[in-house]
């Protein structure tokens, strides 16, 4: 293998590790505050795919500024989402509810969601695949290895987002009432705070870093009514390659199930999908609770 | 009266763990609740701070009615609770666990303020202020979870089982704690299978079995009551 070719490989892989470290981040923030393992996550990449082209494509605002909208308009989805569907639901638990009852019952209210929100879109958009043109179409010339700069910002902004949402967990009041929150909510009620609107704020945030991911993606991806199906599944493996609750190991997981795809689908073709799985059954035979997973009963 | 409970009962499902259970706490009063595992120690503390929805009756505090309140918001009327389990926040560091405390304080000087008084007490706490919580020793996550609780500046605050799984000499430790929470003016309800600890600490007490009162009065008098010292005392 050239050298070339291992750079652009390794490039390719970051950029499909970054999107799926940003849409297990925001899987992972959901289900640890809310308990809800949320089916449709793919969607609201989707989704954010489909504002981004609003806002970039037809209205012709700035790229940035079009992926910050797309972030904020799926933080609203997500916390209306949350309102509309969850919080209903939850009303309706009891004592006798259990906890693996309720995971049971608000994934299965995911999966309505995932459906109303898929057929939503195609109802308005259609079925034909858009695509936005890049905005940064150079190819950058790195000691003569041809890299798209397309590649370079997403893995660039992808970074930038990781650095802001740490600083937003660790660093803010906020984020240290999420952080809380998904640990025991009733500890952090009993001192004084309203923990429906951390749950409400934990969908939203979840949502905006799926709604981010799927904007970023927009200038090298085809957008299409079916493009979060597809990430769904492989977002859920990475969660799991990488652990429940572990910022460290959802970031190990992407970069190496980005890796696995990049070379496998270089090398061997479609059947680099086969060897993600194998790879889930082998870490979760040897570390069922992930590569840095906190739950390992 | 601080605290007043008027014939509540609560229900879990189908399941009735209180009735008719009336209590009340004085300004400045300990007040312990004893009994048995199972008794309703634990609920009447969760029905208090709105953790669990009364069935019947009415809790008021500082003559206004709380029950129906949300948990939050009882807490800011200045009902503390510490929980069953003492609950710190494990994956947090120690003063992260303060700042979530001083939620309810208005500004930034001061939560200072009040951290600087934790310190001052706690002096432990302020030494391991950037250790992970669940690092601490059982002591210390008691320490902590009192600290926290003390935080939300309560005019009552509830205990529940501060003593479980410490040692003696911190059993001790954690009663002089408890005492001199009381001699700022904070009225406490200490709920404890150490009954012993909880009697001496305390001027009243309830006993409850099987989610009813079955006894009250000076908690003094109860160390000599033959039937608690049979029955809760170890003979």
């Amino acid at each position: 293998m050239s050298p070339g070719l291992f750079i652009q490989l390794i490039v390719n892989a970051l950029t499909i590790g970054s999107i799926y470290i940003l849409m297990v981040l925001g899987l992972d923030i959901i289900l640890r505050g809310t308990k809800i393992l949320n089916f449709a996550h793919g969607q609201l990449y989707m989704l954010g795919a489909y504002v981004l082209l609003l806002f970039f494509q037809t209205l012709n605002l700035n790229f940035a500024l079009a992926l910050i909208l797309s972030g904020a308009t799926l933080a609203l989805v997500g916390a209306l989402s949350y309102l509309g569907v969850f919080a209903v639901l939850s009303r309706r638990f009891t004592v006798s509810t259990t906890f693996s009852y309720r995971l049971l019952l608000s994934a299965m209210a995911s999966v309505g969601l995932m459906m109303i929100l898929q057929q939503g879109t195609l109802l308005c958009f259609g079925t034909q695949e858009r695509g936005i043109l890049s905005p940064f179409p150079q190819i950058i010339d790195v000691f003569g290895v041809r890299i798209s700069l397309t590649r370079v910002v997403i893995i660039f902004l992808s970074i930038l987002i990781c650095i802001g949402l740490f600083f937003l967990m660790y660093k803010t009041r906020f984020g240290k009432i999420m952080r809380a929150v998904s640990y025991d909510p009733e500890a952090v009620t009993l001192q004084g705070i309203n923990t429906f609107w951390i749950f409400v704020s934990c969908f939203a945030l979840g949502s905006a870093l799926a709604g981010l991911a799927g904007g970023i993606i927009a200038p090298l991806f085809s957008v299409t009514p079916s493009m979060g199906q597809n990430i769904i599944f492989m977002s859920f493996l990475v969660l799991l390659v990488g652990g429940i609750g572990s910022y460290r190991g959802t970031i190990a997981g992407g970069l190496l199930v980005g890796l696995l795809l990049s070379f496998g689908f270089q090398f061997l073709g479609g059947i680099a999908e086969l060897f993600v799985f194998i790879l889930v059954i082998v870490i979760l035979v040897f570390r069922p609770g992930g590569l840095l997973g906190e739950a390992t009963e | 009266m601080l605290l007043e409970i008027i014939d509540i009962a609560v229900h879990y499902g189908k399941a009735e763990v209180l009735r008719d259970l009336s209590l009340h706490v004085a300004e400045g009063e300990i007040v312990t609740i004893i009994g048995a595992n199972g008794a309703g120690k634990s609920t009447t503390l969760r029905a208090i701070s709105g953790l669990k929805s009364v069935s019947a009756g009415e809790i008021k505090f500082n003559g206004k009615r709380i029950s129906g309140l949300k948990s939050h918001e009882i807490v800011r009327l200045g009902i503390s609770h510490v929980p069953e389990g003492r609950r710190i926040l494990a994956p947090l560091s120690v003063m992260e666990n303060l700042e979530i405390g001083a939620y309810l304080r208005k500004s930034k000087k001061e939560a200072d303020s009040g951290f600087q008084n934790i310190f001052d007490h706690f002096p432990i706490l302020r030494e391991r202020k950037n250790q992970i919580a669940g690092s601490l020793s059982g002591g210390e996550q008691q320490m902590l979870a009192i600290a926290r609780a003390l935080l939300n500046q309560p005019r009552l605050m509830m205990m529940d089982e501060p003593s479980m799984g410490l040692s003696p000499l911190v059993v001790e430790q954690v009663g002089m704690i408890i005492k001199e929470i009381n001699g700022r003016g904070i009225s406490i309800i200490l709920v404890e299978q150490n009954a012993r600890m909880a009697l001496n600490l305390a001027q009243r007490a309830y006993v409850l079995e099987a989610g009813r009162c079955v006894l009250e009065g000076e908690a003094g008098a109860m160390v000599d009551d033959e039937r608690i010292k049979h029955a809760y005392l170890g003979g």
